[in-house]
C-alpha cells in the first residue's frame, strides 16, 4: 500500500513537471457539468474536446504547439461558474469551450471577458447570450432557441417573398415563444410587415374566424407557431376557403402526423426542422471515434462540442496567434468543417450553417430546401 | 360588411355545432337535473364511428353522399346505444341517490370513455376524410362559406325542426316534457318515465354523434379529447341558454358561437374564450336563469 | 276490489307507515282522514308504486301490485289525484288531458271520455289550448280530476281535493265526485283534511294517525264519534 503510495505521487510529480517543462501548450479549458445530476450534459463535451484535441495533435497540434486541456466542472451552477471561470483564467487557458448550461455560462462570460478569452458554448441556447450585445467574447455551436423564428422570418420574406405576414400561435409556451421571436425578427426587417399577432384556442371546435381574420388582414404568409393539430386545422380551413397564402411554421409541425392529418392540404406547407448532419463525413468520424474509445454512442452535445473544438483550433490557427481580436477576426471570416456542417460566426457569436433547414411538404413528404 | 357577414357565417356553423350539442345537455338536464357530463365523449364516439365506417366503404369502393349518409346512420345508431348504456349503468342506479352521485358518476364516465377510446384507438390525431363534397353551386361562394359549413348548418336546421315536431306534437314529445315538468305526476299519469329517460339519453346522443361527424368532416381530424372541449362549450351554451330548455340552447349556442367568431374577428382570438365566459357571466348575472330558463321554485 | 296488508313504507330511515291495513269494495266511496303527516299521501304513493311499501302486501282485483311499477299500476286501472294537483304546468289544457290518457290506445274510448270530462267541466273546453300552469286553482283542480278519468279507472285516488279552494267550489267537487261514482260506478279513495265534507260523501271511513289507522268505521258512525268529533270536525 505504501509502495502504491509513494509510486503515485512520483508519478504525480512527474506529470507536474511535464506540464511545467512544456509550458508552451495551447491551453484550451473546457467547463461544464462533470459530477452531479446534470453531468451528463457535460461529460459529452468533454470526450468531444479529449477525441479533437488528440486528432489535431497527432497532426501536429495548433501553431506547431501541441493543445493542452484544462476540464473544470462548474456543476451547472452559476455561482460555482464563477470561480471555475477564474481558475481556467489563472491557469492560462487560450481559450474555452463551455459553459453547458445557459445560467452559469452567463455567470462566467464577465470574467473570462476581462481577461480578454473567447469562449464557445456547444449547447447554451438562451438567446439573450447572443443577442443582448452584453456577451461580445461568447459563441456557439448550437442554435439559439430563436433561430426557428429567426429561419422562419427570412424564409417568408426573403425566399416566398411575403410582405405582409399574420404571425399565430397556440398560446403555449413553445409556439407562443417562436412567435414572438418571429414578429421581433419582422419587425427589425423593412420590407416586411406583421399584419396580425394572435393566439388561437388549442383543440377549440373550428378556427373558421381567425382564418377568415388571416384573409382579411391581406397576409401573403402565416407563421404559426405551434403544434401539428391546430395547424393542420388551420391549413386545412384555409385551404378549404380557397386561400392561396403560404403557411410558414416550426419543428412542431414537421411532424409525419401533420401530413398524415392534413393530407392533401398539407402540400406546399413550410416547417423548419433541425438540419440532418447524419450523413456527413466528420460527424460520422467522430461517431466512429467516440465509438471505438468509450464503447458507446455519444450523449448530448457532443457533436456540438466536437464543432466548438476543432472552430477554437481553427481559428487560432488561421490567425497565426492566440491575440483575442485575431482570434474573433478568423471565427467570423472563416469557414471550417465539422461534425454539425460548414460552419463560421456572425458577429454577434451565433454559427451561421447549424441548427434548422426549412422543409416544405411535396408529395406527401417533408423535402428539406436548401 | 363581406368580413361581417363572413364571420357571422363562422359564428353560425359553430354555433350549430355548439347546439347539437347542447341539446342532448339540455334535454337530459330538464328530465332528470342532471348534467351529463359524458355526452361530450358521444360526440367523439359518433365521429370516430363514421369515420371507421367511412373508411370501410371507401375501402369498398363508395363514394360521395352515400359515404355520409351510411357512415351518419351508424355512427347515430352506435352513439345511440352508447348513450343508453350510459344511462343505464351510470345514472340509472343512482336515481334516488344525493345529487352529487350521479354528477360524479358522470365525470367518471367522462374519463373512462376517453380512456376507453384512447386505448381502443390511439392517442394521435386521425385524419377525417372529408365526406361533404363540393358542390357545384357553392363554387362562387366557396371562399366565403364552405360546402361542408353549408352542410352544417342545414342539417342542423332540419335536425332542430325535426326535433321541435317530436317535442311538440307526438305524443312521446309530450310525455318528455310532462316528464320534465313533473317526473312523479308524469309516473301517476302512467308515463314509463324510466323509459322516457332512456330516450332522452338517445335523441340527445344522435344528435351529438350529427354534430360529431360533420365537425370532423368539416375540420379534418379527430382524436379522443375533441368532446372535451367541445362538451365544455356546449354545455356552457346550455347553461347561457337556459338550462333545461330547448329553444334556449339553441339560442345560446348560436349567441356563444357568434360571440367567439366576432370576438376573434374584431379584437383577437386570444380573448376568443374570455368574451364567451364574460358574456355567460354578465347573462347569469342579470338573469340567473339564461336567457330563455325559468326561474323554478324550489319544490319542498 | 283492493286489499292494503299490514303495509309499511319508510323514506329513507323515516318509516311513515307503520302497518297499515285498509279494504275498500267495488262501487265504494271510502274516506282516509287525519292530521297532517299522519301518512294519508304516503299511502296514496305506496298504492300508486311511486313510494312502494317495504313490507306488506297490496292486492288490486285478486292481483299483488306493491312490487309494480307506477305506469303498471295505472294499466291496472288505479288513477290518482295527487295532492296539489300536479298540472304540467307548460302544456296545454288538452295535452294534459291527453296525459292522463298515456297508456289508452282506444281511440274512440278517449274521444268519449274527453267528451265526458269536457261536459263535466265545460270551462276546460274554453280553456282547451291554454297553459295548465296558468288556471286557477279551481280549474286546476277540475282539470286534475278530469286527467285522472282519462285513464278510465276502476278505483280513483283523490288526495286533498278541496285544499286552497272557495267553499262553492268545494262543494262542486265533492258534487262530482259523488256523480263520478254514482255514473260510472267508479270506486273512490278519498283522502281529506276537511273530514267534514268527506265524512258526507263517503260510505266508509278510517282514522289516521302516525302512520296507523285508529279508526274504522262507517262515514256516519264516524262523523257521530265523539272523539273524530273533537279532533277532526272542530265541533
Amino acid at each position: 500500500m505504501k509502495k502504491l503510495m509513494t509510486i503515485s505521487i512520483a508519478a504525480l510529480a512527474l506529470s507536474l513537471a511535464g506540464s511545467a517543462l512544456a509550458a508552451d501548450t495551447i491551453k484550451l479549458g473546457v467547463a461544464g457539468p462533470h459530477s452531479g445530476d446534470l453531468a451528463s450534459y457535460g461529460i459529452p463535451t468533454v470526450r468531444a474536446a479529449e477525441l479533437a484535441v488528440a486528432d489535431i495533435n497527432a497532426a501536429g497540434g495548433v501553431l506547431g504547439k501541441q493543445v493542452e486541456l484544462l476540464v473544470e466542472d462548474d456543476v451547472c451552477k452559476p455561482e460555482i461558474a464563477t470561480n471555475t471561470a477564474s481558475k481556467l483564467v489563472s491557469d492560462g487557458a487560450v481559450v474555452v469551450l463551455g459553459h453547458i448550461c445557459s445560467g452559469a455560462t452567463k455567470a462566467a462570460l464577465g470574467i473570462y471577458n476581462d481577461a480578454k478569452i473567447i469562449v464557445m458554448s456547444p449547447s447554451a441556447t438562451n438567446p439573450a447570450l447572443t443577442q443582448s450585445g452584453d456577451y461580445p467574447n461568447f459563441y456557439r455551436t448550437i442554435a439559439s432557441d430563436d433561430l426557428q423564428a429567426k429561419l422562419g422570418a427570412e424564409f417568408a420574406v426573403n425566399t416566398l417573398g411575403a410582405k405582409k405576414i399574420a404571425v399565430i400561435h397556440d398560446k403555449g409556451d413553445y409556439g407562443k415563444g417562436y412567435a414572438e421571436f418571429a414578429k421581433a425578427f419582422l419587425e427589425k426587417m423593412d420590407n416586411a410587415e406583421v399584419v396580425l399577432f394572435e393566439g388561437v384556442t388549442p383543440g377549440a371546435v373550428d378556427y373558421s374566424a381567425i382564418v377568415q381574420k388571416i384573409k382579411h388582414s391581406g397576409a401573403d404568409a402565416v407563421i404559426y407557431g405551434g403544434y401539428h393539430p391546430e395547424a393542420s386545422k388551420i391549413v386545412t380551413q384555409m385551404k378549404k376557403k380557397k386561400m392561396d397564402t403560404y403557411f410558414v411554421s416550426d419543428d412542431g409541425v414537421k411532424d409525419e402526423t401533420f401530413i398524415k392529418v392534413a393530407g392533401e392540404f398539407a402540400e406546399g406547407v413550410y416547417a423548419s426542422g433541425p438540419m440532418d448532419v447524419s450523413n456527413l463525413p466528420l460527424f460520422q468520424k467522430a461517431l466512429k471515434e467516440h465509438k471505438d474509445k468509450f464503447g458507446e454512442d455519444p450523449g448530448a452535445f457532443f457533436k456540438e462540442g466536437y464543432a466548438a473544438t476543432v472552430a477554437l483550433m481553427n481559428a487560432i490557427e488561421k490567425a497565426g496567434s492566440t491575440e483575442y481580436a485575431a482570434i474573433e477576426a478568423k471565427l467570423r471570416s472563416e469557414y471550417v468543417d465539422t461534425p454539425v456542417g460548414k460552419i463560421s460566426f456572425d458577429e454577434k457569436g451565433d454559427a451561421i450553417g447549424v441548427g434548422f433547414s426549412m422543409y416544405k411538404v411535396i408529395d406527401g413528404k417533408y423535402v428539406e430546401q436548401k | 360588411m363581406e368580413y361581417f357577414f363572413e364571420l357571422f357565417l363562422g359564428g353560425l356553423t359553430r354555433g350549430s355545432i355548439y347546439a347539437l350539442i347542447a341539446l342532448g345537455y339540455t334535454m337530459v338536464y330538464g328530465i332528470i337535473e342532471l348534467i351529463n357530463f359524458a355526452h361530450g365523449e358521444i360526440y367523439m364516439i359518433g365521429a370516430f364511428t363514421a369515420l371507421i365506417v367511412a373508411s370501410l366503404l371507401t375501402m369498398a369502393g363508395m363514394d360521395g353522399m352515400a359515404v355520409l349518409a351510411l357512415s351518419m346512420v351508424v355512427a347515430i345508431i352506435y352513439a345511440g346505444a352508447y348513450g343508453l348504456t350510459i344511462e343505464k349503468i351510470a345514472y340509472k342506479p343512482l336515481r334516488q341517490a344525493p345529487r352529487l352521485s350521479p354528477l360524479i358518476s358522470a365525470i367518471g364516465m367522462s374519463i373512462f370513455l376517453q380512456n376507453y377510446v384512447l386505448l381502443a384507438q390511439t392517442s394521435d390525431f386521425l385524419p377525417f376524410p372529408s365526406l361533404v363534397p363540393e358542390f357545384s353551386f357553392m363554387e362562387p361562394y366557396e371562399h366565403i362559406f364552405s360546402s361542408s359549413e353549408l352542410m352544417i348548418v342545414v342539417v342542423t336546421a332540419v335536425s332542430m325542426l325535426v326535433l321541435t315536431y317530436l317535442i311538440k306534437f307526438t305524443k312521446m314529445g309530450k310525455a318528455m316534457r310532462a316528464s320534465a315538468q313533473d317526473r312523479t305526476m308524469a309516473m301517476l299519469a302512467g308515463i314509463n318515465v324510466n323509459r322516457i329517460i332512456s330516450t332522452t339519453f338517445i335523441i340527445g346522443s344522435t344528435l351529438a354523434a350529427v354534430g360529431g361527424v360533420l365537425i370532423a368532416s368539416h375540420i379534418g381530424q379527430i382524436n379522443f379529447y375533441i368532446g372535451f372541449i367541445a362538451g365544455i362549450k356546449a354545455f356552457t351554451a346550455a347553461v347561457l341558454g337556459g338550462i333545461g330548455s330547448i329553444p334556449g340552447a339553441v339560442l345560446g349556442s348560436l349567441v356563444l358561437g357568434w360571440t367567439e367568431s366576432f370576438a376573434t374577428g374584431y379584437v383577437s382570438s386570444d380573448y376568443e374564450d374570455v368574451f364567451a365566459f364574460t358574456l355567460l357571466v354578465l347573462i347569469l348575472i342579470f338573469r340567473p336563469a339564461g336567457i330563455l330558463g325559468k326561474t323554478k321554485t324550489q319544490k319542498v | 276490489m283492493l286489499k292494503i296488508d299490514n303495509i309499511k313504507t319508510f323514506y329513507g330511515n323515516i318509516q311513515a307507515l307503520k302497518g297499515v291495513t285498509i279494504e275498500v269494495s267495488e262501487g265504494e266511496v271510502i274516506t282516509l282522514i287525519g292530521a297532517n303527516g299522519a301518512g294519508k299521501t304516503t299511502t296514496l304513493m305506496s298504492i300508486s308504486g311511486v313510494v312502494p311499501p317495504r313490507s306488506g302486501e297490496i292486492t288490486f282485483q285478486g292481483e299483488k301490485i306493491h312490487k309494480k311499477s307506477p305506469d303498471e299500476i295505472v294499466k291496472l286501472g288505479i288513477s290518482q289525484v295527487p295532492e296539489g294537483r300536479r298540472i304540467f304546468p307548460g302544456l296545454s289544457v288538452m295535452e294534459n288531458l291527453e296525459m292522463g290518457a298515456f297508456l289508452r290506445t282506444d281511440k274512440a274510448g278517449i274521444k268519449e271520455d274527453l267528451d265526458y270530462v269536457l261536459d263535466l267541466f265545460p270551462i276546460l273546453a274554453e280553456r282547451k289550448s291554454q297553459a295548465g300552469g296558468t288556471l286557477s286553482g279551481g280549474e286546476q283542480q277540475m282539470l286534475a280530476i278530469s286527467r285522472a278519468l282519462m285513464a278510465k279507472p276502476k278505483l280513483l285516488l283523490l288526495d286533498e281535493p278541496s285544499l286552497g279552494l272557495a267553499p262553492l267550489i268545494v262543494k262542486r267537487i265533492f258534487d262530482i265526485i259523488t256523480k263520478i261514482n254514482q255514473e260510472h260506478n267508479t270506486t273512490i279513495f278519498l283522502v281529506e283534511q276537511n273530514a267534514n265534507m268527506a265524512l258526507q260523501v263517503a260510505h266508509r271511513g278510517y282514522v289516521m294517525e302516525n302512520g296507523m289507522i285508529t279508526l274504522v268505521d262507517d262515514a256516519k258512525k264516524l262523523a257521530a264519534n265523539e272523539e273524530v268529533k273533537k279532533a277532526y270536525l272542530g265541533i
